[in-house]
């Protein structure tokens, strides 16, 4: 008699054998396996709240999009985007910094230096685009092909190009290939996107009063989207040394608010969902 | 090729020679009328007042001629030109493809006449031989050992003599090249200088005459004719797989893969089309190489005009690496995988929107910003990382704090600082203000003279303003240094 398998190890095998036929994980098996595959791997911040609030950290094989405000936030942006991808197992990839070329020229380029002092010293590929059609067509190639260990892409404004069609096609190469794909928005406002999670980003003062520019960043994220429709406004530091998000008080002097009672809040939970009824 | 009409008032093109304009070239309607090159335009004209008399343009001459010579890489790829207005083809190895020399010429002389041209061949064993019998002896093939025969009844401009040295032999009466392979060298040499011989020499195969080809001979190529001329690029991206599998299998025994890849498709009405795809790594599979052709089939859009189609396609290997066959691991995981595919959408990339298109950062031991680090075209290996300073281990523990996005070129400021050499306490960019909360600086860097720089020196002030942005800040020159030091924002920090 066989002896009996237990589940992790027939999952593990299984995936195995996905990766040999190259078929999505959840042709083969069943619930389990879209629990345990790479595509549905989480990205843990390490931040209870903010992990929570994404519904138990960031989804690894899928779109997520990062807005600003305004264009010269754009370095909060890139930075959160670049912490991000540091927290993903170094596996010699490099990041594919996909970025129109009007978004370059107001938001300034990727300086290496800045970037391997804060984020480590991963090989960085950047490439600027002409127009909007081609970034994304760089964008989809990249994210489909595995290559890169995250891929970001910067976009600026509200072009009506990036609709839901073009924002899911990114999405499914990113779960397909269960690498992040990070569209970063300056400028835009918040838009349906085919992503699963939204955040806003903006700078932040360091809660330390002392130190000014010790080696990481700070930022405030407001939670717009996530699957478990929980909005969250917090501040989180980057510490470079430690490779590690933590909660910051916010700063006295400076507070996002979260969007309440906007034109574009997000909707009100329905009645009867899961987290309102463990709330009651 | 023309009807010769009786009243076909004949065509003439003039060029300016000195002082006077002169015919240079006619067609068959003005020659019946008994003109010839080399007259005076206004003879011409007067004897002829319906002449039809146009510009000659030797560019363009040379244009069709190179046109011309791209159409004749079919029949083999060392074509070379002959004077401005013939062809050489080194068709060594190649007439069996074709069945045989006669028919090769035959067939090449009856496809130019069908594109409109009234050509003249011959193929011979030695370049001057061929040279001589396609202008007297249009369409014959010269066997080897018979060059003496078929150039000693021919005068001498058979023998492609410089102007001077030939009228010096017809002056002295040797006026055919019979004349002069009979007549004693040594003297010939010594009044004529020895190029006459070196070309007569040539000419009956005693010396080696080398051909300079038009265009870099491929490593291996493999073409393919079609009986049904296709235009659809889906249609050339099957052609490419095709010939690509032919062409592994020469890679293959070569032990190498190809680097630099170029597709000759050969239109039906004589236009050539050119694509060349490089690769990062040396690529022998078939399907990768059709990859590769996509992107750059797809980058030319409409400009690719296939016309009536394509008749025949080539696809020849520019460069070739030492290719190294890897072990596939049994559990899939290839240790050079993700290399690989990155090679591959590098190429892919760069195939499709060109060199530009991927930049990797490339670092120069400088101190100013915008030199140590710069965007350089990826290359396909993968990115450095940068470099670390050993000699200063102060400089190595903490290194000075660089922003995360450059502006390039740094953007100018309006500054107010609370002492002239202080870090400012508010600033105007791109006309909105911002109040600074907080300032740390300067740092100092001065202009790198040893490079020549004729900059100033910059103080860097790394300041946070009251909404918790952070920024990089310079006054380029110090007070006294100069007159009215300017602010500059030049970087964003996260």
């Amino acid at each position: 008699m066989a002896p009996v398998m237990d589940r992790t190890a027939l999952v593990a095998l299984r995936r195995a054998v996905c990766a040999i036929e190259e078929c999505p994980a959840e042709t083969l098996g069943g619930v389990a396996l879209r629990r345990f595959g790479g595509a549905s791997a989480r990205l843990e911040t390490g931040v209870a709240r903010f992990d929570a609030a994404l519904g138990g950290g960031l989804r690894q094989g899928a779109l997520t999009e990062i807005r600003t405000d305004e264009t010269r936030q754009a370095a909060a942006a890139a930075g959160f985007a670049l912490a991000l991808a540091r927290l993903l197992p170094e596996d010699g990839r490099p990041l594919i910094w996909i970025a129109a070329a009007d978004a370059l020229a107001e938001a300034g380029l990727p300086h290496a230096p800045g970037l391997a002092a804060l984020f480590g010293a991963g090989g960085l590929i950047v490439a600027p685009a002409r127009a909007l059609a081609q970034a994304l067509w760089i964008a989809e190639e990249a994210a489909a092909s595995g290559a890169a260990r995250a891929v970001l892409i910067e976009l600026r404004g509200d072009p009506a190009r990036l609709d839901l069609t073009a924002t899911r096609r990114l999405d499914r190469r990113a779960h397909a290939a269960g690498r992040p794909v990070l569209l970063i928005r300056h400028a835009a406002p918040p838009r349906p996107t085919a992503a699963p999670v939204r955040l806003a980003i903006a700078a932040a003062p360091f809660a330390a009063a002392d130190a000014l520019f010790p080696f990481g960043a700070a930022f405030t994220i407001t939670v717009e989207k996530s699957p478990v429709a929980r909005p969250l406004s917090l501040n989180l530091e980057w510490n470079a040394d430690d490779r590690r998000f933590s909660d910051a008080a916010p700063h006295p002097g400076a507070v996002v608010s979260p969007p309440f009672g906007r034109s574009h809040s997000p909707a009100a939970s329905r009645p009867g969902l899961a987290h309102e009824r463990r709330r009651a | 090729m023309s009807d010769a009409a009786p009243e076909a008032r004949g065509l003439v093109f003039w060029r300016r020679d000195g002082a006077a304009d002169r015919l240079a070239a006619l067609d068959e309607a003005a020659e019946r009328l008994g003109l010839a090159p080399g007259m005076a335009l206004a003879d011409a004209r007067a004897m002829h007042p319906g002449l039809e008399a146009l510009l000659h343009d030797e560019a363009d001459d040379a244009r069709l001629l190179s046109g011309l010579a791209d159409w004749c890489d079919r029949f083999t790829p060392l074509v070379a030109f002959d004077g401005d207005d013939g062809l050489f083809l080194d068709v060594t190895g190649c007439a069996h493809l074709f069945g045989g020399e006669k028919a090769m010429l035959d067939d090449a002389l009856a496809r130019l006449m069908h594109l409109g041209f009234a050509a003249r061949g011959a193929l011979a064993a030695t370049a001057g031989a061929a040279h001589a019998a396609a202008r007297f002896r249009c369409g014959d093939v010269i066997e080897a050992g018979d060059e003496a025969a078929l150039l000693s009844p021919l005068p001498l401009v058979a023998l492609r003599l410089e102007k001077a040295v030939r009228a010096g032999l017809e002056s002295v009466g040797l006026k055919t090249a019979g004349a002069l392979i009979a007549a004693p060298r040594a003297p010939l040499a010594r009044r004529f200088g020895a190029d006459a011989l070196i070309r007569l020499d040539r000419a009956l195969g005693r010396l080696d005459e080398p051909l300079s080809p038009r265009r870099i001979l491929p490593l291996v190529s493999a073409e393919r004719r079609l009986a049904e001329p296709i235009s659809q690029s889906e249609d050339v991206e099957r052609l490419v797989t095709m010939l690509a599998k032919s062409l592994a299998g020469e890679l293959e025994r070569r032990g190498e893969g190809a680097r630099l890849v170029e597709l000759t498709l050969y239109r039906l009405d004589g236009a050539v089309n050119r694509l060349v795809v490089g690769a990062s790594r040396a690529v022998r599979d078939p399907d990768a190489l059709r990859r590769l052709f996509r992107e750059r089939l797809a980058a030319l859009g409409d400009d690719l005009d296939a016309g009536f189609g394509y008749d025949m396609a080539r696809l020849s290997v520019l460069e070739a690496a030492a290719f190294d066959a890897r072990q596939e691991r049994l559990d899939g995981e290839a240790g050079d995988a993700p290399r690989e595919a990155l090679a591959l959408l590098a190429d892919r990339i760069r195939a499709r929107l060109g060199e530009q298109a991927l930049l990797a950062p490339a670092f120069v031991d400088s101190a100013l910003p915008e030199r140590a680090a710069r965007l350089a075209p990826f290359d396909g290996s993968p990115p450095d990382p940068p470099p670390r300073r050993d000699d200063d281990s102060v400089a190595a523990e903490s290194p000075p704090a660089r922003p995360l996005r450059l502006f390039a070129p740094a953007e100018r400021i309006e500054a107010v600082a609370e002492v002239p050499d202080g870090p400012p306490v508010r600033f105007r960019w791109r006309r909105a203000l911002y109040r600074v909360a907080r300032a740390e600086g300067p740092e100092r860097l001065a202009p790198e003279w040893w490079r020549g720089d004729a900059g100033r020196t910059r103080d860097y002030y790394r300041v946070e303003d009251d909404s918790g942005r952070r920024w990089w800040l310079a006054r380029d020159g110090l007070y006294g240094e100069a007159a009215t030091p300017r602010w500059y924002l030049h970087g964003a920090f996260a």
